[in-house]
């Protein structure tokens, strides 16, 4: 996310905004329906109401927000990609519907290159890597070093074949060590295992991690992404110790495939109209999401691109669900 | 001194027009969703959540809150009346609630079910506001290996719950046992059991199988033998004379409705573990402890006195880890969090003294809610239990339908109703068979927590089993349960010994 690549972002998503502002005239003239593909209270439900907020403004029509949680996302994923592709059913994506569950689940019915049309990128955050503040661990250096005792390290994640998961196993492969998996179902109980000093480290998403960091019951060691975290500047990226370390969370809205283009092009006028408004500036600030600065001729590419990322740190970890 | 200026301070809060009728308005929507069967606080939270965003964040939550805890006293209106769970955690009521109610103490039931859930709700409350950021301190100190062995006593104090023989308790268990392994094995990835269906990947969902067996299975049961249906003698007496516990009732309720605040108040502050626990374990400690255990399942007051008491403490010590933590034990309170959230409110250690007016007015409005419901709940005891007397044909069909409403709902997916209606079936035939169904939840909920957190505790052992006995309170717990595994066979075997000599 160079500067440069910013402003040619945002004067492309300008002129796109301009060109889908004359056509959102005619395009939704009944309410659309946005299916988010986990549960209500999640962070990529709350992302999803607050875009869906700004959109019906925007277009004005409602976008309903529907819940159809399961298998990491599949579930209300395929239903997105098998329904009409006139524009009016529309999904929030993420780094584990669009890019990870290819290589995690074989059986999965979609193909995120070539299944959905991209309309948007929404937002993207790094995570933080938390230690319990009890724990002897103050640098990522301790604890690359603790990892290369036979013991090893415990990491908690979100699940097996998550983004959580897969960051501590590109962690352990970048360096060496022994890093074991401990996954939870639940992020918030594995971070609470982290504070507790049960597990040792943890990725985790800024906006649950940056309080108890702030009130001295966690100790933030690294940042996932290469940028380092909005919210937490004084945290070094984990790519300066380790090259080749940036991972990234994000959701990007799409429909089915063969979207007509006009239609697409007017949906992400919405979104990024949706993207700038107050309660979304103000709750991306709070939670340390940065707002999406991609060009949307570009999606496509950093869809594949992600896919291949995930997919290499996936084979590498042998982290698979059959 | 801090603590009144503090409640004084929640007054302020609470005690505005705005924030009182948006609690009411909470409290009511919760009892109306939490008795419908199958519709439960989960969904109409999520529902409920983009309407409150025009107000002011304390307010909002203060009404979101009200539909949870709402919820729990519903939930028992529908257990105790028509042996069908609102919400799962007020299942275990219906096992002593329901014969109450077909013995023409429906009005009782009730009343002792209004009357506990006030108790237990508003002495955890109390605890809350003392104690929050010590007992998450405490909880945070539970490691997998105590989430095991206390998941393990439970399992062990509760598998005879549903009454009649033990042996059929013990099998419903298993099956739940069994049920719970189905979807992607956490440590794994595998797929366990869900026959390429990707909607099975999460496991079954829990509304299906509690719905199913208890609900669909009882409407069937109901339509199959009209005859047995109870509802003339019902609603015999309806006078609040027949609703008041006797004095010897009350100071046979008062123990165990404490010892029911007391297990949710503790099981409820551990993130993980939820009022469906808490109830169950408090009936199972009331089970145990009593003289007389045949009772239970017959209509034992104690037996809807504890586990409401429970599951209501358990949802107000719930607020315990979210709130102080920002650590969401269920899904329930994971919706709240997300509420907070998308209100610019994020809670954790710096909650408290950062939004000292929020937290303070959240709690004294609790109360509050709590003393809306009571009032709320008492009069309408008479309306209520003329729902027993609505006839079948337009009961039964009203009932599945928001059954198979509710199943729908979770996740907006079809295929749960047909799961649901799949178990309807099965809770039919094994009803008939004399295998209640509560045991099977027991195990379903139990079951996947005890495993995982079995594993987790070996994986950070480095697999060294030992690691149960070495810490201590994970080693009494487990020591407990082996306890109660012997004595039962304690006496055959002292048969058995002086029979030998002889």
């Amino acid at each position: 996310m160079t500067s440069i690549r910013n402003i040619l972002a945002v004067s492309l998503t300008a002129t796109l905004g301009l060109a889908g502002g004359a056509f959102a005239q005619s395009f939704p003239d009944k309410p659309i329906t946005m299916i988010v593909p986990f549960a209500a209270g999640t962070s990529t439900d709350t992302v999803s109401r607050l875009i869906a907020e700004g959109m019906s403004e925007e277009l004005g029509q409602t976008v309903v927000v529907e819940n159809r949680a399961g298998a990491g996302g599949s579930v209300g994923t395929q239903d997105v990609v098998s329904a009409d592709s006139d524009g009016y059913t529309i999904a929030m994506g993420t780094v584990g519907t669009l890019a990870i569950n290819k290589s995690i689940f074989p059986e999965l019915p979609y193909d995120p290159e070539s299944d959905v049309t991209p309309i948007a990128f929404v937002g993207y955050t790094p995570t933080l890597l938390v230690v319990g503040a009890d724990t002897e661990f103050e640098t990522l250096d301790d604890l690359v070093e603790a990892a290369k005792a036979d013991e090893g390290v415990t990491f908690a994640s979100t699940g097996n074949g998550t983004s959580t998961h897969l960051a501590g196993e590109l962690l352990k492969t970048l360096s060496d060590t022994n890093m074991i998996h401990v996954p939870f179902g639940s992020g918030a109980v594995g971070l609470a295992a982290v504070m507790s000093g049960e597990v040792d480290f943890m990725f985790n998403h800024p906006v649950s991690a940056k309080q108890n960091v702030d009130a001295g019951k966690l100790r933030a060691l690294g940042v996932s992404g290469a940028a380092g975290s909005e919210v937490a500047p004084e945290v070094p990226p984990i790519n300066e110790s380790f090259e080749g370390f940036d991972l990234i969370a994000w959701w990007l809205m799409h429909g089915p495939a063969d979207m007509p283009a006009d239609v697409a092009e007017a949906l992400n006028n919405a979104v990024t109209t949706a993207i700038a408004s107050d309660a979304v500036t103000d709750y991306f600030a709070k939670s340390g999401i940065s707002k999406g600065d991609m060009a949307f001729g570009e999606l496509n590419a950093f869809i594949s691109s992600e896919v291949k990322k995930w997919g290499d740190i996936a084979n590498a970890a042998n982290a698979q669900a059959d | 001194m801090e603590l009144l200026s503090n409640i004084a301070l929640g007054f302020e809060t609470a005690f505005t027009a705005e924030a009182l009728f948006y609690c009411f308005l909470g409290c009511c929507i919760g009892t109306f969703v939490g008795a419908l069967p199958g519709i439960g606080p989960m969904v109409t939270i999520s529902v409920a959540l983009p309407l409150t965003f025009g107000l002011d964040p304390t307010v909002a939550l203060i009404m979101l809150a009200g539909i949870f805890y709402g919820a729990q006293y519903g939930g028992s209106i529908s257990s105790i009346l028509l042996n069908l769970p609102g919400t799962a955690s007020t299942a275990v009521t219906a096992l002593d609630g329901y014969p109450l109610a077909q013995s023409g103490r429906a009005g009782f039931a009730l009343f002792i079910n209004a009357v506990a859930s006030f108790c237990g709700s508003s002495i955890s409350i109390l605890v809350v506001m003392a104690f929050a950021p010590a007992i998450a301190e405490i909880a945070l100190r539970f490691n997998s290996t105590e989430y095991f062995a206390v998941m393990v006593l439970g399992l062990v104090a509760a598998c005879t719950i549903g009454g009649g023989s033990p042996l059929k308790s013990l099998i419903m268990v298993v099956f739940g046992l069994i049920l719970g392994i189905v979807g992607m094995d956490i440590n794994s990835g595998a797929m366990r059991y869900t026959f390429g269906f990707l909607e099975l990947t999460d496991g079954i969902s829990l509304i299906s199988v509690a719905m199913g067996m208890f609900g669909v299975a009882e409407i069937v049961r109901k339509m199959a033998s009209p005859s047995t249906d109870g509802s003339r003698s019902m609603v015999r007496d309806l006078s609040l004379g027949s609703m008041l516990p006797s004095r010897k009732d009350l100071s046979r309720l008062w123990l165990p409705t404490l010892r029911g605040t007391a297990v949710g108040s503790m099981i409820g502050a551990l993130p993980g573990a939820g009022p469906t626990v808490a109830a169950f374990m408090a009936y199972a400690t009331e089970k145990k402890i009593a003289r007389d255990p045949a009772r239970f399942g017959r209509g034992a007051p104690e037996g809807v006195a504890a586990p409401e008491a429970a599951n209501n403490a358990a949802v107000q010590a719930a607020f315990i880890p979210t709130l102080s933590l920002g650590i969401p034990g269920d899904v329930v309170m994971a919706i709240l969090l997300g509420a907070m959230i998308m209100h610019g409110v994020v809670p954790g250690p710096q909650f408290i003294s950062n939004e000292p007016a929020m937290f303070w007015g959240l709690l004294v409005s609790f109360w509050l809610g709590n003393l809306i419901l009571l009032f709320l709940n008492l009069p309408l005891i008479g309306l209520l239990v003329k729902i027993i007397t609505v006839p079948g044909r337009i009961l039964h069909p009203v009932v599945i339908f928001f059954i198979c409403l509710g199943s729908y709902s979770v996740a907006n997916n079809v295929f749960d109703v047909f799961v649901t209606l799949i178990f309807g079936m099965l809770g039919y035939l094994l009803m008939r068979r004399g295998f209640h169904p509560a045991p099977v939840l027991l195990g379903f909920i139990l079951g996947p927590m005890m495993e995982e957190n079995l594993r987790r505790s070996l994986v950070i052992a480095r697999g060294d089993p030992s690691v149960f006995l070495e810490r201590p309170a994970s080693a009494v717990m487990l020591g407990l349960a082996v306890l109660l595994i012997l004595l039962p066979l304690r006496k055959p075997v002292i048969r058995m010994l002086n029979r030998k000599p002889g």
